[in-house]
């Protein structure tokens, strides 16, 4: 749903600081990174005395890496942006340092490392971290606890036999006969002294393989011993795949935690081919009104539902406008049939058999499948549920049904209608960065900042027709014959005649053309005033709608779902 | 040899050589009447002194190892509508060590999952209840769930 297109948050602008360096020259950076100012003071304070506390080797890779970081600030919230996943993990890495005690990483340089090379600590670090889904607070928790650090799998790696006294030994696990005990063939966990849990070094490595690359519990890997629960260390498991374990380890903590809705404090920038990430302190939503944020390409998107700007309809009622598009699909509609949204992360569960009691495969919420409750408080039986479910606005009568296709009908045509003219819109917008302002800065003598009133213009007119057609989508869902149905169908209109004005304007005065004809493009320029007033006219009008949008919402007088 | 095969020969060595008392597992043969390895027969009698061992009863289970197994679980089945809290309606046994993203290892080797069937036989997991019916017996009519395990072991019976 994420149309490719540049939609910048003007108001915001002037809040956002950017530490920005993407040339190839990363050291020149490092010293930047002292000069990183950011809004509040406790994080300017993280950031600037890093304590390094496993060593100083870490320090500065981590500030040689980090050198992409860019704050933005908000009415209510505060993100961070990162470039890519690897800046955030080291952004997160150097938190950790410094939210670790000194105790604490004295005792894990003692135990981990016995050299100082930084890689090591990467991989433990990097470990210790995504198996806790990224929570600091939990990392600093489980390191200041005596007990709990003992079961981190730090310390327990994987050892060559070398006392077996028979020539040969066969491996448990391929049965193969090994023959030369020199060769470093048959490996066991350090404290494990079962002899029937050692395995030859291919069968480790496919072992481990599996369990590292699946998403199930790729953290704590065990002796390959049947019941035996000796963890192997992070390090040995680093050493048997590679670099590709670290990937895999990235990629499906982060896709963990992602997933995980109680830890939703960074997000992955939804547009295709972007992999900007975003990290939210303490998101306040109350559900209504979505958040968006821009990524560091410019990309805006909600926060909630990770969709593109769908102002001003919510995120919830958008869920079921979409389901409602791909109302024609067979798939989709076998989906529909034949599974549940999961009540926590909404995502679609199929049960095939067995009890009532199911855990969502992504976000682990557990509940009850008959009644959508968390399962902890549901109480009763697996099979039996005593509870009903909330089922808000059920409609079954046919006759709705059928007024509700029409009206269904009826409305899409107008959102698609305003999604073609907002493509069209773009195409101008393309035009006019791509080279039209250049020529006409030639042609007049005016500098790119004098013409910057044209791009407004345009960017404007796009975000108002993305209002558009979403207001067409919400206004489906509302009771047409309520007072505030009118006055937001006025208001509308009210938009969506200034926007067609703005943008007859705009066509006429041949933009989206490349040929030089000084007539039109003197006439644009001598509209510079007109077009100011109403670019901000155009903004007016969309807050307007917003607010009437949130009156229609609030009031509940929806009427088909 | 694929790894698979190699291993699969080298349970059929061990469980020929050394197999607990009144338990039976054998490849089974294709049309042309070569061995099988990757489709096994077996039976479970059940502990000595419960009610599953009523009647001498022997349960009968089907294994079949995937391609890739050690790295996966072999499937293991009871007879369809097989009568255990634990086993669906298909006869799939829900047992953590037959699950890949639970408790599996490649170094299980058939004897410990036929030894955990047995044990799951007379001590079944009411935390992850598979079907109604005996799932429900089990929790509210200790008589009656014993009385259709007892009924359903004379269908097992061996002579």
């Amino acid at each position: 749903m994420i149309s490719s297109f540049y939609s910048s948050d003007d108001e915001l602008e002037d809040d956002i600081e950017i530490i920005f360096d993407d040339s190839d020259d990363n050291d020149s950076f490092t010293n930047d990174l002292n000069a990183l100012t950011l809004t509040e003071e406790k994080q300017s304070d993280n950031l600037k005395h890093i304590k390094h506390p496993l060593s100083t080797e870490l320090d500065d890779y981590i500030s040689k890496k980090l050198h992409m970081s860019h704050r933005k600030s908000n009415l209510n919230n505060e993100y961070m942006l990162f470039p890519n996943k690897d800046n955030f993990i080291l952004y997160q890495l150097s938190s950790l340092s410094d939210t670790l005690s000194d105790e604490t990483n004295e005792y894990l340089s003692r135990v981990m490392y016995s050299d100082s090379n930084v890689d090591k600590y990467r991989i433990d670090l990097l470990n210790f971290l995504a198996s806790n889904q990224w929570n600091l607070e939990l990392c600093r928790k489980i390191c200041n606890d005596e007990t709990q650090r003992e079961s981190l799998g730090l310390s327990n790696h994987l050892e060559v036999v070398s006392n077996i006294a028979e020539d040969t030994y066969m491996c448990p696990i391929c049965c193969n006969e090994l023959i030369n005990m020199n060769d470093a063939q048959i490996l066991k966990v350090q404290s494990c002294d079962d002899r029937d849990h050692y395995a030859c070094r291919e069968c480790y490595r496919k072992y481990v393989n599996i369990l590292a690359s699946s998403t199930s519990d790729s953290f704590h890997i065990k002796c390959i011993g049947g019941s035996c629960h000796m963890n192997i260390s992070y390090f040995s498991i680093y050493k048997i795949l590679g670099d590709t374990y670290i990937d895999d380890l990235i990629k499906y903590s982060l896709l963990e935690s992602l997933n995980n809705n109680n830890n939703s404090q960074f997000s992955v920038c939804p547009q295709v081919g972007c992999e900007n990430v975003i990290l939210t302190d303490n998101i306040k939503n109350n559900g209504i009104s979505p958040e968006y944020v821009s990524c560091l390409e410019w990309h805006k998107f909600c926060l909630t539902c990770k969709r593109e700007v769908h102002s001003p309809i919510p995120c919830n009622l958008l869920k079921v406008w979409i389901n409602k598009l791909n109302d024609g699909n067979e798939s989709l509609n076998w989906v529909f049939n034949n599974t549940q949204p999961c009540p926590s992360c909404d995502v679609d569960i199929e049960k095939m058999e067995g009890c009532n009691h199911v855990k969502c495969g992504v976000c682990k919420f557990e509940f009850c499948w008959i009644c959508h409750k968390e399962w902890k408080t549901h109480g009763g039986s697996f099979y039996d549920c005593m509870h009903k479910r909330d089922i808000k606005h059920s409609n079954t009568s046919n006759g709705k049904e059928t007024i509700s296709l029409d009206r269904f009908r009826n409305y899409y045509k107008f959102f698609l209608e305003s999604e073609n003219n907002m493509i069209l819109d773009m195409r101008i917008f393309n035009k006019l960065i791509e080279s039209k302002l250049n020529k006409l800065s030639a042609a007049f003598g005016m500098n790119l900042t004098e013409l910057e009133f044209l791009t407004d213009c345009v960017k404007e007119v796009i975000n108002a027709r993305n209002m558009i057609k979403y207001s067409f989508a919400l206004l489906y869902f509302m009771d047409q014959s309520h007072n505030l149905f009118h006055i937001f169908t006025h208001n509308q209109m009210l938009l969506l005649d200034k926007i067609d004005e703005v943008s007859d304007i705009l066509i006429e005065a041949n933009l989206d053309s490349n040929l030089a004809n000084s007539k039109s493009d003197l006439k644009i320029i001598k509209m510079k005033p007109y077009l100011i007033g109403n670019t901000s006219m155009l903004k007016k009008l969309q807050v307007t709608v917003n607010k009437c949008a949130f009156d229609l919402v609030n009031n509940k007088i929806e009427i088909y779902k | 040899m694929s790894l698979c095969e190699q291993r699969l020969q080298e349970e059929r060595k061990k469980w020929r050589k050394d197999h607990p008392f009144g338990f039976y597992a054998k490849p089974t043969k294709n049309a042309d009447g070569t061995l099988n390895l990757k489709k096994w027969e077996a039976g479970i009698p059940g502990k000595k002194d419960t009610i599953w061992s009523s009647n001498n009863a022997v349960y009968p289970l089907k294994i079949e190892y995937p391609a890739d197994f050690p790295s996966k679980p072999p499937k293991i089945m009871f007879p369809a509508n097989f009568y255990h809290p634990n086993v669906y309606p298909s006869g799939k046994i829900c047992l953590s060590i037959l699950n890949e993203s639970q408790d599996w290892k490649p170094s299980i080797t058939l004897k410990q999952i036929l030894l955990g069937i047995q044990e799951l036989l007379d001590n079944p997991n009411p935390n992850s209840p598979a079907q109604d019916a005996a799932y429900r017996a089990y929790i509210t009519s200790k008589s009656n769930y014993k009385e259709a395990v007892i009924n359903q072991s004379k269908k097992y019976q061996q002579t």
